[in-house]
């Protein structure tokens, strides 16, 4: 089995007034690319901060390649590029003068690739940073941190600001370096339809807990809407094991639950005497039933 | 008017300390009335220095906060953003002169002397708080210079100088207020009706800018980083400033004190104390501000550098000394020197208020460097350590006769203050957390 590009065992963080992170536990493999969904505030970026080692953990410990975040060799570092959710651009610099700055620090940079980025996404490297648009900002963080040639590649809401056209040319990017574990990938997004695109797994973080580590595919088969209809009234406790949601309306009821499998279709309908639909959700269903 | 409110807010409380050092300089205004009461004569020092202080850290770190709300193009799609801008940072100013207003009428009731103290620093933090960001350097040295020039030619019954050239006639209290107050209201006019037109505003970038204008700063597309200067320009988040512009800098600053030293030559002021203070002080001071945004922009080199989180600090302090600091302690020097030259201020005087500016700015860059916690309690109890033992030094200096054994405890104090808060730095920077301890942003919801 290949080492864990990122590993973090029972990570917690919290602030003098704030608990942020309880408990957390995760791998990645090389060649993942993990999406990291949950709802503001949730402690997403608080979460990729502390795998990085920006932060130290109150608990717990992360690792990347092998190395304790916190203490990354320089070695380690160079296989790693970051895009913060505020972008650390400075004002006066044109887009060309960025990435001749940030080239100075990687022996690997890839000049080819950004050039050829650069023409593909249409960056203007001429213009200082402050004449370019929030949208524009953020291809050039893009570029600045693809130009490294990453091994690991982690991005805090990379495409919030991102017209569809270039966040569809960015996925197919990071999708094409993921291949063949050439690179892992760790991004967060709210925006699921291009997580679900791009990830191959998943992990939810709701009021700092991961509500889900794993395989995008395996949390859509896990996670499912039940149609109930019963044959006489349904009782207020279903008793659906590991229901996230319920609505009963009579003879009728709508359940979401997770852990699903086949065996207890069988065995929910038998014990409520009813029959039984199972629904599959896109994830921006699942995550909306997670959260509700 | 709640958009401005909300504007006056942010400039309160955009930067963690400025909360609690108003806070503590509008406690200590009761203590500075009870001070100089006619019949009480308390110790006027200390509520001067809360107020200097608070005035100082107000109207420099609000100009600040005016250039860096100006610059983002989306704030100009804010509705009546600029307007509303310009009329917050007024309310500013007039938010924090009122205490000395009330001050400086008091002194002028009951202990004229003290008037020489407190109007002279009043009107030099003025004019450097509102002109330095705001508007620029070049219009920061010029209104000194103006101020410098009324204050030793026509200022003399208000501040019992002698000048160089006595006028035969007498100008009232009044018609200089009325003077001075008339040249910032014009310079305000006209520094609005361009900010209110102008399409972009630019960072403030003094050393850059200047160069710029004399074909030495770099040109889009020049620059050449190899890792060291990407280190420097990324702490900086500038170009990288090389020795050459070092010495542009400080040839400048030396043209314009000689300029300023020529106009006032041959004038005597009997308080030196109150010019010499802004100038020994302000720029030490603000050290402590830039190194701790120097140090908190170490995290976009926590990935890209390769460095240790102690070899970041190693890279701040190096950054720090190298190119602000030298320029801070240049200033100090040659704007002292400049008025020891023009007023006759003994050269062992000079000296000594000199080695209080660098023990000054040691014990700013560490502080600086150190406070990583970002804790806004601990941050007001050091701008208010650095302040005071600045201002107890310069006053054992001025002291008639001098203070020495003061002086010496004081500036020793200062420098092993410095090292230990080195060592204290080191300590805290093997845990320094980004997530806490990072560059301080506005948000863009207080300025709506």
């Amino acid at each position: 089995m290949p080492q864990a590009v990122v590993s973090a065992r029972a990570l917690s963080k919290s602030f003098p007034t704030k608990h942020v992170l309880h408990d957390i536990s995760v791998e990645v493999e090389p060649g993942d690319i993990v999406g990291v969904l949950g709802k503001n505030g949730a402690g997403k970026t608080t979460l990729l901060e502390l795998l990085l080692g920006f932060s130290i953990p109150t608990s717990g410990s992360a690792e990347i390649f092998g190395e304790r975040s916190t203490d990354l060799s320089a070695a380690a570092k160079k296989r790693i590029a970051f895009v913060a959710q505020q972008d650390e651009l400075i004002e006066i610099f044109t887009g060309a003068q960025h990435l001749a700055l940030t080239a100075a620090f990687y022996d690997q940079w890839d000049h080819a690739l950004v050039e050829r980025l650069s023409r593909e996404w249409e960056v203007p490297l001429t213009r200082r940073v402050q004449t370019l648009s929030v949208g524009e900002r953020q291809k050039l963080s893009l570029l600045l941190a693809l130009g490294a040639h990453p091994e690991l590649l982690v991005l805090d809401e990379p495409v919030a600001s991102l017209d569809p056209i270039a966040r569809r040319q960015f996925i197919t990017e990071i999708v094409d370096r993921a291949r063949g574990a050439q690179s892992t990938v760790l991004f967060s997004s709210h925006i699921v339809s291009d997580l679900e695109r791009a990830a191959n797994k998943v992990w939810i973080v709701k009021d700092g807990r991961l509500a889900w580590a794993g395989d995008l595919d395996a949390l859509k088969e896990s996670v499912v809407r039940l149609h109930i209809h019963g044959r006489r009234a349904l009782p207020r406790d279903l008793r659906v094991p590991d229901a996230l949601t319920s609505r009963i309306d009579g003879t009728r009821a709508t359940v979401a639950a997770t852990h699903w499998t086949s065996e207890r279709t069988a065995a929910v309908a038998a014990h409520l005497d009813a029959d039984l639909e199972v629904e599959s959700l896109a994830l921006e269903d699942i995550f909306l039933e997670l959260h509700r | 008017m709640k958009a401005i409110a909300r504007l006056v807010w942010t400039y309160l409380t955009a930067f963690p300390i400025l909360r609690w050092v108003g806070v503590a300089s509008v406690a200590s205004l009761p203590f500075a009335v009870l001070a100089i009461w006619p019949r009480t004569r308390g110790f006027i020092a200390l509520p001067i220095i809360a107020l200097a202080m608070q005035y100082m850290s107000m109207t420099i770190a609000g100009g600040y906060l005016f250039r860096v709300l100006s610059v983002p193009r989306s704030h100009r799609f804010l509705p009546h953003f600029r307007g509303r801008n310009l009329t917050a940072f007024l309310v500013i100013v007039a938010l924090v002169s009122s205490p000395w207003l009330v001050l400086g009428a008091l002194t002028g009731v009951s202990q004229p002397y003290t008037i020489q103290m407190v109007a002279p620093l009043y009107i030099m933090t003025l004019a450097v708080g509102i002109a330095f960001f705001p508007v620029g350097v070049v219009v920061t040295f010029a209104l000194l210079i103006a101020v410098n020039w009324i204050l030793t030619r026509l200022a003399s019954p208000l501040f019992e100088i002698h000048p160089a050239r006595p006028i035969n006639f007498t100008i009232s209290i009044f018609a200089i207020s009325v003077f001075l107050l008339g040249a910032w209201v014009a310079i305000w006019a006209a520094f609005s009706v361009w900010y209110l037109r102008v399409r972009r505003i630019e960072p403030f970038q003094p050393v850059a800018m200047i160069l710029g204008r004399i074909g030495i700063s770099p040109s889009p597309g020049s620059v050449v980083f190899d890792r060291g200067r990407a280190m420097a320009a990324t702490l900086a988040a500038a170009y990288p400033q090389g020795t050459k512009h070092t010495s542009v800098w400080i040839a400048l600053l030396v043209i314009g004190t000689k300029l300023a030293a020529g106009l006032a030559r041959g004038a005597h002021v009997p308080y030196t104390t109150v010019i010499f203070v802004p100038v020994l002080i302000i720029p030490g001071v603000l050290l402590v501000a830039i190194a701790s945004t120097l140090a908190r922009r170490t995290k976009s080199l926590w990935l890209k550098s390769g460095l240790s989180r102690r070899d970041l600090l190693a890279a701040t302090e190096k950054q720090v000394w190298r190119t602000v600091a030298v320029r801070s302690l240049a200033l100090s020097v040659v704007l002292s020197t400049g008025i020891a030259l023009t007023y006759d201020v003994p050269v062992p005087v000079l000296a000594r208020a000199l080695a209080t500016a660098a023990a000054t700015a040691t014990l700013a860059v560490y502080l600086g460097v150190a406070l990583v916690r970002d804790s806004r309690l601990i941050e007001a109890c050091v701008a208010a350590l650095v302040f005071a033992s600045a201002g107890v030094a310069l006053w054992a200096v001025f002291s008639s006769p001098a203070r020495d054994d003061v002086w010496v405890a004081t500036t020793l104090s200062q420098v092993a203050v410095a090292l230990a808060f080195r060592a204290v730095a080191i300590l805290q920077w093997r845990k320094i957390d980004w997530l806490v301890f990072k560059p301080v942003r506005v948000s863009s919801q207080s300025l709506r």
